[in-house]
């Protein structure tokens, strides 16, 4: 499965913008076609888009990516994407596409009740950017729960992300607040290389903020 | 205090003498006197704390009188939370809980009050220390120490520090892509040698609140646990404490190891799962601070530390337990 593996390493690559411009053009055009790098799309942007603080709660629906992709394909290509070209908005417009689809994906799938086991190698092995927006709600991995299917096309959809975002997020409080006790009590008890960074970290960590 | 300093600076001269580099014992040496100022010297500032893209500010005093050391740091935007310290008593004020936490602090184990004991080798096979030039902080003169990890279970560090006082100025934790995860930089840092007391008394009222004392001071049973065991850090980490902790009152007791290299350090802690109790499997993480969860024989065993990813999880996955 070397081939799958390295297609997972570009998406993830992809994901986080690192990929160079002719391999971008060649992951989009993978991505377009394969049914399964585009699971892969969804997980990755997931996994991109747990840091940020403003996801609603909502069932899971994997299916989604694909009914929004379908929806999508609808709209003409503008050029092939393996042109190598200063001007890259045609490649872009088919990844504003994807990226729309994944990041839809994204807000529905993200703030359910479970989330992903975050273990994949090509996520979270990288050490956070810093110019990441991070939650600063501390995430989960435990097993996936049962998924609720959403009916509806593409526009339904949209209407229940809009609907959501009314609502706050309500990831596993128990959890939250178990690792909330540990990471304040390491802190306590442990003297950093400078006394006042523990303590910032404990003034700076607040879990049971509601998310916005 | 003084007299630790006075001593010190005798080893360090001592010590560069015959270090084969001498920047690395430059660097270290330099370290040593920031920690040194930090404890000894009384002063005031405001600094900014930068974690995971978000940033907060804080007051920080520091006053020494006779025999106590006292410092006080004060959340200046959002829940006005306070973390106090007197010598080795440490209050954690939190307004948004409404509760107050108090503990004892252990004599500190990283590497810059392991002196005179830790020799430059020590430290050597797993960080390198360098100086790194000079720049300008909150309006002072700074010279840079930069502290490089040799193996990737551990972050990087660069400080700027006072080139006057050895103060801290400013200071970062390096990721392993060497972007800077955790950051924390003065914008005002002022001695002020007749500090007045007050400062050092908490802003808010604490009536209403629910204190939490951790009576893991009293009830601690050293050595207790010696059937759990970490049979895999990486090299240079030791087990520095094992104690026992209700992290909140009526809780479980929780079994806590500490883990440290000098520099970065981890927790262990270990809880027997009752029914029913939510399990924690995997990889997770606020800011700096990596956590990492696993079950084993019917226990939460959870991994705790400012180190990366894979340390918490090699340190997790090694626990074991074996019947005495």
């Amino acid at each position: 499965m070397t081939g799958q593996e390295n297609f997972d390493e570009k998406v993830s690559a992809l994901v986080d913008g690192e990929l160079r411009e002719t391999e971008n053009a060649h992951a989009i055009d993978a991505l377009v076609r394969d049914i399964e790098l585009r699971k892969s799309w969804e997980r990755y942007h997931i996994a991109g888009d747990a840091w940020k603080k403003s996801l609603p709660a909502l069932p899971l629906n994997h299916q989604l990516a694909e009914r929004v992709m379908k929806a999508l394909e609808s709209e003409p290509v503008i050029l092939a994407p393996h042109r190598i070209s200063r001007n890259f908005k045609p490649v872009l417009k088919q990844a504003a596409g994807l990226a729309i689809a994944a990041s839809v994906t994204a807000l529905v799938v993200l703030g359910g009740q479970s989330w992903n086991k975050i273990e994949s190698p090509g996520s979270l092995a990288q050490s956070t950017p810093a110019s990441a927006v991070a939650n600063s709600q501390v995430m989960l991995a435990t097993s996936p729960a049962p998924v609720a299917p959403i009916s509806g096309a593409l526009p339904n959809v949209i209407e229940e992300v809009a609907q959501a975002n009314e609502r706050t997020a309500v990831p596993d409080q128990t959890i939250n607040s178990q690792l909330h006790d540990y990471l304040v009590h390491h802190n306590r008890h442990v003297a950093g290389v400078h006394g006042m960074l523990p303590y910032a970290r404990i003034i700076g960590y607040a879990p049971n903020e509601p998310i916005e | 205090m003084n007299v630790f300093f006075r001593t010190f600076a005798l080893c360090a001269v001592s010590a560069s003498a015959w270090a084969a580099s001498e920047g690395d014992a430059g660097a270290l040496e330099m370290l040593h006197r920031m920690h040194a100022a930090a404890r000894s010297l009384n002063y005031q500032g405001t600094f900014v704390y930068l974690h995971n893209g978000k940033m907060e500010t804080m007051r920080i005093y520091h006053r020494v009188d006779g025999q106590n050391e006292q410092e006080r740091v004060v959340h200046l935007n959002g829940s006005a939370r306070e973390v106090i310290r007197k010598n080795n008593l440490v209050t954690c004020i939190l307004p948004d809980h409404k509760s107050v936490l108090v503990n004892k602090l252990e004599a500190a184990h990283h590497i810059l009050s392991a002196l005179p004991n830790a020799s430059i080798g020590d430290f050597k096979q797993h960080y390198r220390f360098a100086l790194a030039g000079q720049d300008r902080v909150a309006g002072r003169d700074a010279k840079v120490v930069v502290v490089t990890p040799n193996d990737q279970y551990r972050y990087g560090y660069k400080f700027w520090l006072d080139a006057s006082n050895s103060l801290l100025l400013k200071s970062q934790m390096m990721g392993e892509d060497g972007a800077s995860i955790e950051q924390v930089m003065f914008t005002m840092l002022e001695e002020t040698p007749n500090l007045p007391a007050a400062l050092l008394e908490p802003a808010t009222r604490q009536e209403q609140f629910v204190l939490r004392e951790d009576t893991s001071a009293k009830n601690e049973v050293r050595n207790d646990g010696q059937e759990w065991k970490v049979s895999s850090m990486p090299q240079g980490f030791k087990s520095t404490r094992r104690s026992v902790h209700q992290l909140a009152s009526g809780a479980a007791w929780v079994r806590h190891i500490v883990l440290s290299d000098g520099l970065a350090s981890m927790s262990v802690y270990i809880e027997k799962l009752e029914a029913g109790k939510k399990r924690f499997i995997g990889s997770s993480y606020v800011g700096a601070m990596n956590v990492y969860g696993a079950v084993i024989d019917e226990h939460q065993v959870t991994v705790v530390g400012e180190v990366p990813r894979a340390t918490v999880k090699m340190v997790a996955d090694s626990i074991q337990y074996s019947k005495p």
